[in-house]
Formats: C-alpha cells, sequence, structure tokens
C-alpha cells in the first residue's frame, strides 16, 4: 500500500525561499487533495445543474450536493484519467438522486421552485425571465419522467455525453440506454408541449381576468 | 434534439445554458467540503491518512478524518448559511483564477493553451530570497525530467505560490513561481504561474516588472481566464 503520511507541515509554504528545501513531487495525499480542489472549482455548478435535472427540489439541493462531494473525495482515487470525468460526476449525482428520490416525501412533491434559479447578469430582463422560465419548464417536464429515463435524457440530451460513454457511466447494457433515450425523448417532448400548453392557457386566462 | 421539434430543442438549449450555481451557495458548499482556509489542511489529512499502515491506523485516520472534518465542515457551512457573499475568511482565491485544468492523474479534462517563452518568467521575476533555479544550463527538459512527477510538481508549486500570495507573502510567491518557471517554462500551468507572477509582482511593489510581464503575459495568452484578474490587479497600481 502507498505510504500517504503527511509532509511535516503546510508543504513548503514556510520555506519557499529556499528553493532547495523544495521538495521534488507532490506526495499522493497533497495531489489528491489538489486535484479535489480544482475539481471542486470547476464542477461545483454542473453537480449543483445536474441535481435540479435529477428532481432534487430546490431546497435540498445544497445538502445533497456536499454529500456528493464527500463521495467523491472520497473516491478520488478511482477515477479512471483516460474516461471523461464528468459522466463519472454525474454517476454520483444519479446515485444521491435516487436516494433522495427514495424518500417519500420528496416523492410526492413537485418541483415548482426552479424559476428562481440562477441568474445570467449579461441578459436582459425579459430574456433572463423567459430563459429561466424555459429551464423551470424544462426540469418540470423532466420530472414527468422516471429517474432511469431522466438520467440518460439528461446526460445524452443536456450535457451531451454519447450514448455508449451513458452506458458505461451508469452500468446499463447499451441497448438499454438506447431504449430508455428513445423513451425518454417521447415522454419528455410530451409533458413539455402539455406544460407549454397549460402556461399558454394560464397566461390568457390571466389576460382576460386583467381585462374585466 | 428531434429536429422536427425546434420548441422543444429551444426549451433545452436553455437548460444547456443554466448560469453557473451562485457564489453563495459555492462558498457554503466549499466550506462545508473542507475547502476554506485552515479546513483545506483537513481535507488533505482525510488523504494522507486514508492508506497509512496498518489497518486499524487506516480506518481510524480514514474513518475519523473523514468523519470529523466533514463534521467541521458541516458545521462551518451550516453556519455560513444565510451569508449571502462568499468571505475571504473562509476561502481567499487569488483573483477568480481558478486552475484551468485537473492535475494530471485527473486530466481528462482540455488544457488550456501555454507556451511562454522559457526566459521570459525567470528573468522578470528573479526574486532576491532565491537561489538561481536547479537547472538553467539546459532549461525546460532536463529539469523536468529530474522531477519525478512533472505534472505533480507543478500542481504544488503553483499552489504554493498561491498559497504564500494569499499570505501577503510576495516573496515566497515570486520564489515558487521561478522555481516552477526554471523546472517547467512550458509546462501546464504556465499560464496560471504567469498571472500569478504579475499579482507578485504588483504584490511586491515592483510596478515596472508587474507591467511588462502583465504585456507578456497578455500576447502569450489573449484569450486566458486570468486575463481579469491580470488587468486587475494591474489597475490596482498607484498612478
Amino acid at each position: 500500500m502507498t505510504d500517504r503520511s503527511p509532509p511535516p507541515q503546510e508543504p513548503g509554504v514556510e520555506h519557499v525561499a529556499s528553493a532547495n528545501d523544495l521538495p521534488d513531487t507532490l506526495s499522493r495525499s497533497d495531489s489528491a487533495s489538489l486535484e479535489f480542489r480544482v475539481l471542486f472549482e470547476r464542477e461545483c455548478s454542473y453537480v449543483v445543474a445536474s441535481l435540479r435535472r435529477l428532481g432534487v427540489q430546490e431546497r435540498d439541493l445544497e445538502d445533497v450536493a456536499h454529500e456528493v462531494f464527500v463521495a467523491i473525495h472520497r473516491r478520488l482515487g478511482e477515477y479512471d484519467p483516460a474516461r471523461p470525468l464528468r459522466p463519472w460526476i454525474f454517476a454520483f449525482a444519479y446515485r444521491f438522486a435516487s436516494d433522495y428520490r427514495k424518500l417519500a416525501r420528496h416523492r410526492r412533491e413537485r418541483i415548482e421552485d426552479t424559476v428562481g434559479d440562477e441568474v445570467d447578469e449579461a441578459e436582459g430582463p425579459e430574456a433572463r425571465i423567459d430563459a429561466a422560465r424555459a429551464r423551470a419548464l424544462v426540469i418540470q417536464a423532466l420530472d414527468a419522467l422516471d429517474l432511469d429515463k431522466r438520467a440518460v435524457m439528461v446526460m445524452h440530451e443536456i450535457d451531451g455525453v454519447p450514448i455508449p460513454e451513458v452506458a458505461t457511466a451508469l452500468g446499463i447494457p447499451l441497448n438499454t440506454a438506447y431504449s430508455r433515450l428513445r423513451l425518454a425523448r417521447e415522454q419528455f417532448a410530451q409533458a413539455a408541449r402539455r406544460l407549454q400548453a397549460r402556461g399558454q392557457s394560464d397566461a390568457q386566462a390571466r389576460r382576460l381576468r386583467g381585462g374585466r | 434534439m428531434d429536429e422536427s421539434h425546434p420548441d422543444i430543442e429551444a426549451l433545452l438549449d436553455a437548460e444547456r445554458a443554466r448560469p453557473p450555481v451562485d457564489e453563495a451557495m459555492q462558498a457554503r458548499l466549499r466550506a462545508r467540503v473542507g475547502l476554506g482556509v485552515g479546513l483545506g489542511v483537513g481535507a488533505a489529512a482525510i488523504t494522507m491518512g486514508a492508506a497509512k499502515g496498518s489497518a486499524i491506523k487506516a480506518w481510524l485516520s480514514a474513518k475519523w478524518f473523514v468523519l470529523l472534518t466533514f463534521f467541521a465542515g458541516g458545521l462551518v457551512g451550516f453556519a455560513l448559511r444565510g451569508i449571502v457573499a462568499p468571505s475571504p475568511s473562509v476561502y481567499v482565491p487569488v483573483g477568480k483564477d481558478v486552475p484551468p485544468t485537473l492535475a494530471p492523474s485527473a486530466s481528462a479534462l482540455p488544457v488550456s493553451g501555454s507556451t511562454v517563452p522559457p526566459e521570459a518568467p525567470v528573468a522578470a521575476s528573479a526574486s532576491a530570497s532565491v537561489k538561481p533555479p536547479v537547472v538553467p544550463a539546459k532549461p525546460s527538459v532536463s529539469v523536468s525530467a529530474s522531477v519525478a512527477n512533472p505534472a505533480a510538481d507543478e500542481a504544488k508549486l503553483v499552489e504554493m505560490a498561491r498559497t504564500a500570495l494569499v499570505r501577503g507573502s510576495a516573496s515566497d510567491a515570486l520564489a515558487a513561481l521561478d522555481l516552477h518557471a526554471a523546472r517547467h517554462p512550458n509546462g501546464e500551468r504556465a499560464e496560471e504561474r504567469e498571472a500569478l507572477a504579475v499579482q507578485a509582482l504588483v504584490k511586491a511593489g515592483r510596478a515596472d516588472d508587474a507591467k511588462a510581464r502583465a504585456e507578456r503575459f497578455r500576447k502569450s495568452f489573449p484569450g486566458s481566464i486570468y486575463l481579469g484578474a491580470v488587468n486587475a490587479s494591474i489597475a490596482s497600481l498607484p498612478p
């Protein structure tokens, strides 16, 4: 087993003035810690967005994301750098979202609180609202899918992960992944159109009420 | 998704373009997973202890470090809930310059272009506190070759510089950056190194050196994500 004994102190910070004191390489532990830090900074938004897309509600996102990162930290040494990083991360999000959704209280509630999500300050106010509505509608339409189809849909259609990679990350046969994708697309499109139609009729009703 | 449903595709486009998570949540999460200042050591300790010595030691170090560190992180994160902006006392990045790539063992991510003239950084930021780098005669290749794991060495030196800069010790930061420039003149972290060097020179009060290096940086890395930090650093110089 590799010796991961810690260096005597915070690596070299106090001794940088003497270049010869610097170790030639990072210890494995330092390296892992730095990798995790970089991974966190790069992928925090991705993890949160993935959890949201997998049905974790707004108010629980932070807690579940915390659990995901704890698990990633523990398993970082198992990551195969020959494979793309995001599908590997997504698999963690998928597992925790699955556990989360098994709780009855989470199954019963629908996601209604996603309009007030992240805001792109670069857009104008109307465009921001439209984009936020569209994102909320996507999340609601995804809510019509079971988690297995939802995961395939999110990975492939939103993250752009090729289906063979989706199948590997989720640990399912390739044909199953394709089958889930086909069903997910159909169900998502139906749900999105239903929600759009409902939104339009609601808007019409509001206009009529306002006109009276 | 389906070309016959442009409306659905537009919806998906909106979701694909979802803005990043807000800074407040990210700061709380950062603290909760032990990446705040101080707690970062604890996070490192998880991996340090995880495989050390006997099974009991491994169990103790891994399990208890994980539990204690994340419990502590969780407490801090919980305490931070409701605080709107990330506090410098929790995490003090230099500018917003997140390293562009993962360290090598997880380097499936794209690497931003990094071609810095080998002589430039070393000459520009020669620091009084550092002995001449271990190599110069046969610059980059031989120096890097002498390091068992160049990418890890790069990460370490850059992290040292960043930590020193956060501590306010520009000379230590420059020393680490000089060493990086000597060992890895065209390394994966060269772009990050040059950005940090500009900030360190500014902090050291070496305005002319900082401006010259910033100029070289802009030419070498015109599309760099660190440009904002470099420009802000130069802008902070007294007229």
